[in-house]
Formats: C-alpha cells, structure tokens, sequence
C-alpha cells in the first residue's frame, strides 16, 4: 500500500474542505464587451482566465437567468484545478484555452481577447459545433471536456439554482399543472 | 479485567445490525466487533445536508484516484466518482481481494459501522413461493428446506421495524407484505403501466418495494427516525434516519437495551470453535 498518497482517513478527514470561489480583480473592455480578469489566479494566468470566462459566459449568457460569470464559474475551475483536476484534465484545460487562441489568430489574424463580441461568439459557436460533429479530434476532446465541466459548475452553483429545496418533504408524481401552482405559492396537497 | 458477553457479533452492518438487536433485546449482553472506523448516526461524514455547492469538489472526487488506479470497481459500477458517498465505499486497492482469472467478481464493500446498510438501494422484495420450490422442481441445486410460509412471519416482523414503503399488488410471485404508503408512480410510469396492463396481461410494472418510510410507526419514531423527505440523496446517509440502515434502526434498538457493546476498527482474524460442544466459544 505504499503507493497511496491519500489515505482514507487524511481524505476522510479533509472532506469538509470546500472549493473557495475568490473574485478576482477584472475590467470591462468597452470596445469589445470583453471582461478582462487583471490578476491571475491559483492555477490559470489572467490571461487565461480572461479567455476561460469570456468563453463560459458565451456558452451560459446572462438572460433572464445568472449567466456563467454571476455564478462564478471560472473562479471555481480555477480551485477545482488543484483540487479535484489530475495531470491529464490540467493539461487538456490548458490547452484548450491555447487552441482556442491559435484558432483566433489563424482565423482573424488577432488574439482572442482582441476580438470583438460577436467574432468571439462566432468562433466559439463554429468550435462547438464542429467538436460536436466530429469528435474524433484531440481539440473536440478537450472542448467537450471543457464544456462538461463549465456546465458542471454552473449547473452546482447556488445562482443556478434560486428554487433549491434541500428538503422537500413529499413527493407528488402525477400533478396537474393547477396543483403545482398551488404548491408553488405555498399551499400543502 | 477480561469482559465476557454471551453473544458475540462480527460486523455491524445489515446483518450484524439485526442480530445486535435480536440477542440485545432478548437480554444477551452482546459485543458488536466492527473492522471500519465509528460512526455516529446521524454522522459528520453524511452529506445530505449539504446543497450542490456546498459539497467538496462540487461532489466530484479528486481525479488523483483514478491516476492511482484507486476505486476501480466502484467507478466502474457508479462511472463518477463522488465526494457525497464514496467514503462509505471499500476501495480495492486498500483491501485487495483475488478471484479466479476468468471468473471476476466485483465485490462492493464498506468498511465502517452500519457497512453497505448505509450505501444499499433500499429495494425490499420477499421471495415468493415459486422461489423456493424452484430448485426441486427443476433439480438444479439443493431444495429449499423451507417453504414460503416459514418464512412469510419473519418477513412481517422485518418490514414492520425496517418500515417498508409498498403496495400489495395481488401478484403471487410478490406476494403482500407489511408495507406503509407506497410513493406515487411518475404521470409517465402510471402511462406505461396502465399500457402494459391493456396489452400484456402477464406483464406488472408496479411500484418499487423500498425501505424508505412514508408513515413511521411509533417505534420507528422513538428511535429518532422520520419519514423520507423524498430528496433521493440516501447514498450519502440520511440524516433523518428515512430509509432503514443498522446506524438509523437496529443499532440505536440494540443500544437502548443496555446491553450492547460496540468495538470498532477491529478485525476479528479467527473464530474459536469447540469440537465437542460443537459451538462458537469467541474470536
Ligand atoms: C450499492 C449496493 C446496493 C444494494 N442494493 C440492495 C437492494 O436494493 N436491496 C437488497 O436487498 N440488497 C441490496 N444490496 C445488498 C445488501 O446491501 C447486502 O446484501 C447486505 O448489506 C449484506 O449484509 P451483510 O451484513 O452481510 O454485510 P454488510 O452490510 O456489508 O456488513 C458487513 C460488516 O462487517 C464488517 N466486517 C467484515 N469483515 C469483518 C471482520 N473480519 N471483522 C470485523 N468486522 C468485519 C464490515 O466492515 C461491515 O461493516 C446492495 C448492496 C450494495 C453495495
Ligand atoms: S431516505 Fe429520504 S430523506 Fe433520507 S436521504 Fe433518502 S431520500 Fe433523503
């Protein structure tokens, strides 16, 4: 047993940790509606984290609901990198965010933070969906996996998730719609 | 001084539980001998209390497990690995087991008091009649040396303590047992069921037999459990005691007898046998 590095107990003992969510210092660019983050963080540069939130925002986008940036995503990837993250995921988060950059540059001949709103859209929507379409490639790989994660963490979040009842108490199976607004202002059935 | 007891129990888990509480309340002093670590019940290390947010890693277990080759069975079983339950989970590589090459064997284990009563699915079938009468009927293995209805009490006696959600569907191979409300089918199971009836007149799609209470009884009550809050989070042990688990019932019936005594992280390596007696003297 040599090998194990964290042994139950010590994880056991650690489980109350949780991943801390520090916001970090950013700017809005008003030329190109960008948020450019000025400090880096535990593991991404500021670079990077301008990219990763630009990118998150522009797969979950404030509407009428929290977009990806009310619900902290970014900053909570960047603890989950060393704290859930192994070397392959560090690596494959990584590069994802450089091949997102090169395809900016190779595309429009300008970084991805230089880009204006809708290029920086375009571009990713075109990624996603040629990821989707053939997922043979090591970058739809790694996008996916991205992608997986951004809504993980969006999906997890208290923004996400205003209704939230830890306990609900009952169960209905079958309700008409008229119960269920019943029940919604607060009404027992 | 050397502590004797009259009954010795080796684990702590669904069954250990239930022989804690019989030999207890029938006035044996009994010891619980346990190999995982203690727990309180309800325990700091259940996570039912905790929204999605709250859970470490966002309930995802470091990926360093699956760089160390750790949890193997588990992750094949669950694909995820989850900070909400894998603390009740055995991981293989910390207690190997063997098996013969071509005949695997994934053994989910847990390893600390209460065992897999924590982390089962809570599904409570009796066997039906045709169950045991199958072996002499179509002679493979050995006859039963019971029938249906020896055991048909004990199945009451279970289900009346553990508190069983269920309905008695009138069907012979499962057959009516002691069941408090059953939980409603979805509109889109109540849909399938009712076509499978019209069309498939030996088909049932009934409701699931499950362990988790919709009416506690008073005794279930007085051993501080409640009824299910129906939030489907059991595996990370449940806080108010809904669904039936050795921590949540037939360990606390044993404690409050006075006669129990628990010893946990250890592991009872041999059982000392009298050849004349034929009987158990202790481990
Ligand atoms: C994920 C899962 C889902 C399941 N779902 C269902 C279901 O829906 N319905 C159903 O009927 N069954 C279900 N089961 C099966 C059921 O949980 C087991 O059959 C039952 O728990 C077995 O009881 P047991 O007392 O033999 O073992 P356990 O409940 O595992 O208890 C054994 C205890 O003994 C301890 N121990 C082991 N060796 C020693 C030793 N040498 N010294 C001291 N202590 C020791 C262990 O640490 C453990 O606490 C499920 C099991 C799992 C894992
Ligand atoms: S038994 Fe009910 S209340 Fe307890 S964890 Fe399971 S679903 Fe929740």
């Amino acid at each position: 047993m040599q090998d194990l590095k964290i042994s139950r107990r010590v994880f056991i003992g650690a489980a109350m940790y949780l991943v801390s969510a520090p916001i970090f210092a950013s700017s809005l660019i008003k030329s190109n509606k960008l948020l450019k983050i000025e400090t880096s963080g535990q593991f991404y540069s500021a670079l990077e984290l301008t990219v990763l939130t630009d990118v998150a925002e522009i797969m979950i986008p404030k509407t009428t609901t929290p977009g990806a940036t009310d619900a902290h995503v970014v900053n909570i990837l960047d603890g989950l990198m060393l704290t859930w993250a192994g070397a392959k995921t560090k690596l494959q988060f990584k590069t994802t965010i450089e091949q997102i950059q090169t395809l900016a540059n190779d595309t429009h001949g300008t970084s991805y933070a230089d880009l204006p709103l809708n290029l920086r859209q375009q571009l990713i929507e075109e990624l996603d969906l040629a990821a989707f379409n053939n997922k043979q490639t090591t970058l739809s790989a790694n996008y996916r996996r991205l992608k997986e994660m951004i809504f993980h963490i969006y999906y997890t979040s208290e923004q996400a998730n205003p209704d939230f009842k830890l306990i609900p108490g009952s169960y209905h199976g079958n309700l008409s719609k008229q119960d269920l607004n019943k029940i919604n202002s607060g009404f027992l059935i | 001084m050397k502590q004797g007891y009259d009954v010795i129990v080796v684990g702590s888990g669904m069954t250990g539980g239930w022989a804690a509480k019989e030999f207890c309340e029938k006035g044996f002093k009994t010891l619980v001998i346990e190999r995982g670590r203690h727990l309180d019940h309800p325990s700091t290390e259940y996570k039912d209390m905790q929204a999605p947010w709250q859970l470490e890693n966002r309930g995802l277990a470091s990926e360093i497990y699956d760089e160390q080759g750790r949890y193997r069975m588990l992750k094949t079983k669950k694909k995820k690995l989850k900070t909400e339950s894998i603390q009740f989970f055995a991981d293989e590589k910390e207690y190997p087991y063997s098996y013969p090459e071509d005949r695997p064997f994934m053994w989910t284990r847990g390893y600390h008091l209460g065992g897999r009563s924590l982390t089962w699915a809570r599904v409570s079938l009796r066997f039906g009649p045709k169950d045991f009468e199958a072996n002499a009927k179509d002679g493979h293995g050995i006859p039963w040396p019971i029938g249906y209805d020896d055991l048909a009490p004990w199945y009451d006696y279970v289900e009346t303590f553990a508190g069983i959600s269920g309905n008695n569907d009138g069907l012979p191979d499962q057959p009516a047992g002691v069941y408090q409300k059953p939980w409603d089918m979805s509109c889109a199971e109540e849909f399938v069921s009712q076509n499978i009836a019209k069309n498939l007149k030996d088909r049932h799609m009934i409701i699931g037999r499950t362990a988790n209470m919709t009416e506690p009884t008073e005794v279930q009550t007085n051993l501080g459990r409640t009824k299910c809050q129906a939030r489907s989070y059991c595996e990370r042990g449940c806080t108010f005691g809904g669904y039936f688990s050795a921590l949540a019932a037939t360990l606390p019936a044993a404690k409050n007898t006075g006669n129990l005594t628990i010893v946990t992280d250890a592991i009872a390596s041999h059982i000392d046998y009298d050849e004349k007696t034929g009987k158990a003297l202790g481990c």
